[in-house]
C-alpha cells in the first residue's frame, strides 16, 4: 500500500466513523419528528374535546379504524350528559413501521366538582395509522386507570 | 389518595356469590335498522366484561381493559368516569360500581346491576336495547 492509498484509507475509515454518529443522529431527529407528528391528533383531539367540538375530535380519528363510529356515538351522548375537561399528562413515542406507528399516553379526564364524575387517568397503547397525508389514531389499548380519590 | 382499579378486582372477588347466571344472560337488541349491528358481538363482549365487574362476578377480570374498548381519545376517559362515577347515564353502571366497595350486596343485587350495568353499556354503545 503507497502513501496514497494510506491516505486515503485513512480518510474513508474517518468519514465512515464520523458518519455513523451522524446517521444515528439524523434516526434520532426523524423519531422526534415523528413523535410530534403523532403527538398532535392526540393534542388536537383533546382540545376539541373541550370545546365540545365532535367533528375536530372525530378528524383527529382514521375513519377506517373499527373504534370511529363507537367514538362518534360516544361523543354526541357524553357531549349532551356530560361536562368534562380532559388533558394529555404524558405521550412516549414506541416505535412504527411502514403503516402503522405506536405510543403510550396517558390522558387524564376530570368532571366538574361535584358532578359525580369519577376523575380518572388513562394509560393505555395507541395505535396510529397514516391517512389522507396525516397521522391518525386507530384504536387504543387500556393498559389501567388511575381513579383520583 | 388514588388506587389502582385494577386492583380492585379484588374487592370484586370478595363476591364469592358470582353466579352462573350472570355470566349467561344477555340482553335483547334490536338490530332493525341499526348502522350498528355490525358491531353487537364486540359490543356484547365487551360489555359483559364490564358489567361482571360492576355486578360483583369475579370472573369479571379484564374488565377494566374492556371498560375502555370501542372508545378512543378523551371519550375513553370521560365513558369510564361516567361509568365508575354516578354522572349522566353512567349513574346505574357508577351505583353497581360502587356497590362492590361498599359490600351492599348479594347475589340477587348482584345480578340486577349486572343486567342494569350489561344493558346501559350496550345503550351508550349505540344500541337498542328491549330489556
Amino acid at each position: 500500500m503507497n502513501s496514497r492509498e494510506w491516505t486515503t484509507s485513512v480518510v474513508t475509515l474517518a468519514l465512515l466513523c464520523l458518519g455513523a454518529p451522524l446517521a444515528s443522529a439524523a434516526e434520532v431527529a426523524g423519531d422526534d419528528g415523528l413523535a410530534a407528528a403523532l403527538r398532535a391528533p392526540v393534542a388536537e383531539s383533546i382540545a376539541a374535546y373541550g370545546k365540545k367540538d365532535a367533528a375536530g375530535a372525530l378528524s383527529r380519528i382514521d375513519t377506517r379504524s373499527p373504534d370511529y363510529e363507537s367514538t362518534k356515538l360516544a361523543l354526541d351522548e357524553q357531549f349532551k350528559d356530560l361536562d368534562v375537561t380532559a388533558e394529555l399528562v404524558d405521550f412516549d413515542y414506541i416505535g412504527h413501521d411502514d403503516e402503522f406507528a405506536v405510543a403510550r399516553v396517558k390522558m387524564k379526564t376530570t368532571g366538574k366538582p361535584k358532578s359525580g364524575f369519577a376523575d380518572n387517568t388513562v394509560d393505555s397503547i395507541m395505535i396510529f395509522h397514516y391517512q389522507d397525508g396525516a397521522w391518525k389514531i386507530w384504536t387504543e389499548k387500556v393498559l389501567g386507570v388511575e381513579i383520583a380519590k | 389518595m388514588k388506587r389502582f382499579l385494577v386492583t380492585s378486582i379484588g374487592l370484586a372477588m370478595l363476591f364469592g356469590a358470582a353466579t352462573g347466571w350472570a355470566r349467561s344472560w344477555t340482553p335483547v337488541i334490536d338490530t332493525y335498522g341499526s348502522s350498528r349491528a355490525q358491531y353487537v358481538d364486540r359490543d356484547l363482549r365487551e360489555c359483559r366484561g364490564l358489567a361482571q365487574q360492576a355486578g360483583g362476578d369475579s370472573t369479571g377480570q379484564g374488565a377494566w381493559g374492556a371498560l375502555g374498548g370501542g372508545l378512543v381519545g378523551a371519550a375513553g376517559g370521560a365513558a369510564i368516569g361516567a361509568a365508575l362515577g354516578n354522572a349522566g347515564r353512567g349513574a346505574a353502571v357508577g351505583a353497581a360500581a360502587g356497590g362492590i366497595t361498599r359490600g351492599v350486596g348479594g347475589a340477587s343485587q348482584s345480578n340486577r346491576n349486572f343486567a342494569q350495568a350489561f344493558s346501559n353499556c350496550m345503550r351508550q354503545r349505540g344500541h337498542q336495547v328491549l330489556n
